[in-house]
Order: structure tokens, then sequence, then C-alpha cells
């Protein structure tokens, strides 16, 4: 190899990638070429000089930085586009959502009276805050908006219980009161033992939180039947529950607690379509699931939202 | 021979469990993943742009692609890889666009906050160098950053995550997306622009 040859491959030379063959050729050169040993100084002098240049530090807060952006991210583009949607688009719009209101006030009322037979729970309740929901909702023309808006409060109001919800998902889609709504009922079972995973666990070996939480479902405690003690173990459901909702790839909405017994009452997610017969199926394993029937249109890559109401058990 | 300077903050264990974590529920471990790689990560879309406030800007932007896209993410490359894949993309576009061709790419010298952060103003203390040594350094590092912002972007993304960010060739072509060969002629080009750039101080 001549000196221009040599020079082209020192620089594969200098990080060791060269095949044996060629390695060789080129250290018996440098070994009488004087030119080329100066070439060689001179390039490992540059890539010397590159890596020690001294690092730029990010700024300090920069994790807080990156929260705000998130934060701003996820629901603030969503309302300009409601917003600003152009007259045209947006009369007719506003039309099928006064529509969609309506129909899904209806099914609010109809379907909540079915969980209340069953479970017994003071209907007075119940219905007054169906009736305070339907008001609501009555009053608004602009539906999507507006039932959004009212989620997030209703996060916001809750946030105390439950920080993490505070990232909402930037990909979350639609807001629940475009499409209807799947009403779910959901009676939990008494004898669950709460097993809250703390996050270092679930950090340390992934498989191993799954695992304690079967072996916890299926041997119920044994010794005298204790008095359920609601609060607790429905907020430990909702642990539950939102692990059941995230493993089949869905997402926790909305909580609604009852503020005067303190008590987790329903919860607006959205799930995958192809997921709902899984998580049907999860479900049933908390406890006895109430569903409409499955006719589920919709395309295969969207996401519905579903509430599950949470009943005590008798 | 040239030895591995920096290698990557390669903890891949620790990354793989952290991503298992957040794709069970817990949001946390998407922030350690951020502190663990925030550093190097800032660093390299600083030397790719040449300017604090856009590396800021794309750093931010890459994690939340990241965020975006991590409960899918299928391990098919290592988590690394995929994360300076997404900035080199983030930090080309940027380039690209329009409105930041127009701006001046001059590292400004009273800028970056380098790692030991000692400006000349302050009170010497025990071990950092005289502010003579300092002044000279950031000289130094801004003429460096001038030669590399001249090299077109291909030669700068090679040789940035080559020699500055330390890997290796394989991760460098799977980071890029250019063939293995196409890697190795880029760099050995590309330092051959710089060392006649930077004749006067190497």
């Amino acid at each position: 190899m001549d000196c221009d040859e040599i020079k082209e491959s020192l620089s594969a030379y200098v990080d060791d990638v060269l095949d044996a063959e060629s390695k060789a050729v080129v250290e018996e050169h440098l070994s009488t070429c004087k030119d080329c040993q100066q070439e060689l100084v001179s390039l490992q002098a540059l890539v010397r000089e590159l890596g020690s240049l001294e690092s730029v530090e990010p700024p300090k807060d920069f994790l807080d930085q990156l929260h705000e952006r998130m934060e701003a991210r996820s629901w603030f583009p969503k309302i300009l586009r409601t917003l600003f949607v152009p007259f045209r688009v947006k009369i007719p719009l506003e039309f099928a959502g006064a529509v969609a209101v309506a129909i899904l006030v209806f099914s609010v009322l109809h379907i909540q009276k079915e969980p209340l037979r069953l479970a017994g729970a003071p209907e007075g309740l119940k219905q007054e805050k169906a009736g305070e929901q339907v008001a609501k909702e009555k009053g608004q023309a602009e539906a999507p908006l507006r039932v959004m808006e009212e989620s997030v409060y209703k996060e916001r109001a809750v946030d105390s219980h439950k920080p993490q919800l505070a990232y909402k998902d930037a990909t979350a889609e639609r807001p629940p009161a475009e499409r209807q709504a799947i009403e779910l009922a959901l009676v939990m079972k008494k004898e669950i033992p709460p097993e809250p995973l703390a996050p270092e666990e679930a950090m340390e070996a992934a498989p191993a939180p799954k695992k304690k939480m079967r072996r916890s479902l299926a041997s119920p405690q044994a010794g005298p039947s204790v008095k359920p003690e609601w609060s607790e173990e429905l907020d430990e459901s909702l642990a539950k529950l939102k692990k059941l909702i995230e493993v089949v790839g869905g997402e926790v909405v909305s909580v609604e607690y009852n503020e005067e017994t303190h008590t987790l009452e329903s919860i607006w997610a959205e799930i995958p379509i192809k997921q709902m017969d899984t998580f049907y199926i999860k479900l049933k394993t908390l406890g006895d699931l109430q569903a409409p029937p499955k006719a589920v249109a919709g395309e295969q890559h969207e996401v519905l939202p579903v509430c599950i109401r949470l009943l005590p058990s008798e | 021979m040239n030895e591995d300077i920096r290698k990557p903050a390669g903890r891949p264990a620790q990354d793989a469990a952290l991503i298992r974590a957040f794709q069970e529920g817990d949001k946390a471990a998407f922030d350690k993943l951020v502190l663990n790689h925030k550093d190097r990560l800032f660093n390299l879309c600083y030397r790719l742009l040449g300017d604090y406030e856009e590396a800021n800007d794309s750093a931010q932007e890459t994690f939340i692609k990241v965020y975006r896209g991590l409960k899918k993410f299928r391990f098919e490359s290592g988590f690394s890889t995929w994360l300076y894949r997404i900035a080199v993309n983030t930090c080309k576009n940027k380039l690209k666009s329009s409105a930041y061709r127009q701006k001046s790419k001059m590292v400004p010298l009273d800028n970056p906050v380098l790692a030991n952060r000692s400006q000349p103003s302050r009170e010497i203390q025990d071990e950092s160098p005289s502010p003579a040594m300092e002044l000279e350094k950031k000289e130094r590092m801004r003429v460096i950053q001038e030669a590399i912002d001249a090299l077109s972007p291909e030669q700068k993304q090679v040789v940035t995550l080559r020699d500055i960010e330390g890997f290796s060739y394989e991760e460098v072509a799977e980071i890029t997306g250019f063939n293995l060969g196409t890697v190795k002629s880029r760099i050995a080009r590309a330092r051959q622009d710089l060392r006649k750039k930077l004749r006067s101080v190497i």
C-alpha cells in the first residue's frame, strides 16, 4: 500500500476496526514511514481532544421543565383545536354534541337503575349523584369540551388521592363523551386482602409483583372473618383496577369519589377495543361483573370509553 | 490506539428494569430514566446544534417522544440506541428548519455551563484552574465547536457520536441508520476535515 492508502486507513486503525491483515500492513508501513507516523500522531491527538471536551450540562431543573412541557402538552392543544375549528364544521359538531349528550344522559339514567337494584345500596344517594351529572351535562351545548373539562376537574379535586394521574398521557385521544361509554358495574369480592405495590418493588424485579398479586388472590386470609372495612378495601381496589386497566393498554381518565363516605364510586377509563374481552376477564377476577351485551362497534385500533361503577359487596 | 474515553452510560439492565416498571404503571420510573440519561443526551444535542437553548429544546422534545413511545417499546434495540436515534433525528430536523438556518451558530464565549463550572470572575477555589487557563479552555471549546458546526450534517453526527459520546461503530450505525462502511468512511473524512481546521489548536 502506498502512503495515500495508508493514510485513509489510519482512522479505522486508530479505532481498531481494521481486519487483522490490513492492520498488519499498516503497522509495517508505519514502522518505516515518518510521514505516516506524523499523520497518525496528529490523528490521535485530534481524537483525544474531541474525547476530552468537557461536557455541557443541562439546566439544573431539566426534569421540572420536562414535566411542565408534558403537562402543557396534554390537553391544551385539544382545547385549541376544539375552540378554533372553523364555523362550518363547528356548528354541526355542536349539534351532534348536544345530541350525543342527550343520548348519554338517557343511557346514564337508564343503566344506573340496574346496578342499584342488584346492590341495594342507598338509592337516594346514587340517584342524587346521577341527577347532578345530568344537570351538569344538560346545561351545556359543547359536550366534548365540557365533559372533558369535568373529568379533568374531578381529577384535580381528588388529586391528593392519586398523584400518578397528574401525568395526562399525551397520546390520550378522544374525550369520553364523543362516543357512548360502556357502563359496567363491579361488585368487589369481600375477602381480597389488599397488597398495594411499592414502586421500588416494581422496579427491582418486574415479573415478581404480578406473582404476588396472584398469590394473594388465590389464598384468602384464614382466621375469623373480619368485618369488611369499606374505605380501605375500595381504595386499594383503585390500585388494582388501575393496574388492570394499564396492563391491557388502557388508561384511567377520571375517578369519582363519594365525599361523604370517602369511598370510590366509579372509574372512567379508555380501553383498546381489541382488549375488551381480556379486560372483562380480568375484571371478573376482582368480583362480580355486570356488563351490557358485548355489541362493540368500532375499528380495531380504537379505544372505548368505559365507566366502571363500584358497588360494595353485601 | 484509541482508548474509549467515554463509555456509553450503558446500564442496560437498569434501563430495562425501569422500562418494564413504567410499562406496568410506575410513572416515576420514567423520571429515573430521564435522570440517568439527560446529561449525556443534552451534551449530544449541544454538540450537534451548537446552541444551548436549542439543545435544551431538542433534549426535552426527545424525552417527550420517548414518553409517548415507551409503553410500546419492545426491546428490539437497546434503549440507549433508541433514545439517541430519536435525539439525532430531532436535532437533524431542527437543523433543516429554515428558521434555524438563519440563526447564528456561534458559541458565545461566556455561554455554556461546563462540567466544572468555574467562571473567570469567581474566587479561585482549591482545585480550579487559573482564570487564564479557564479562558483558554473556553476559547478552545469554542473553536472546536465551530469546526464541528462546519461539517456536513452526516459527518457531524458520526464524529460526535463516535469521538465525543464514545459510541462504538456498530452503535453509531444503529443510531444513524447508515451502514457500517459508510460510518467508517464518514468518520475518517470528518476527522480529516477537523484536523485541517484545527491545526492551530491541536
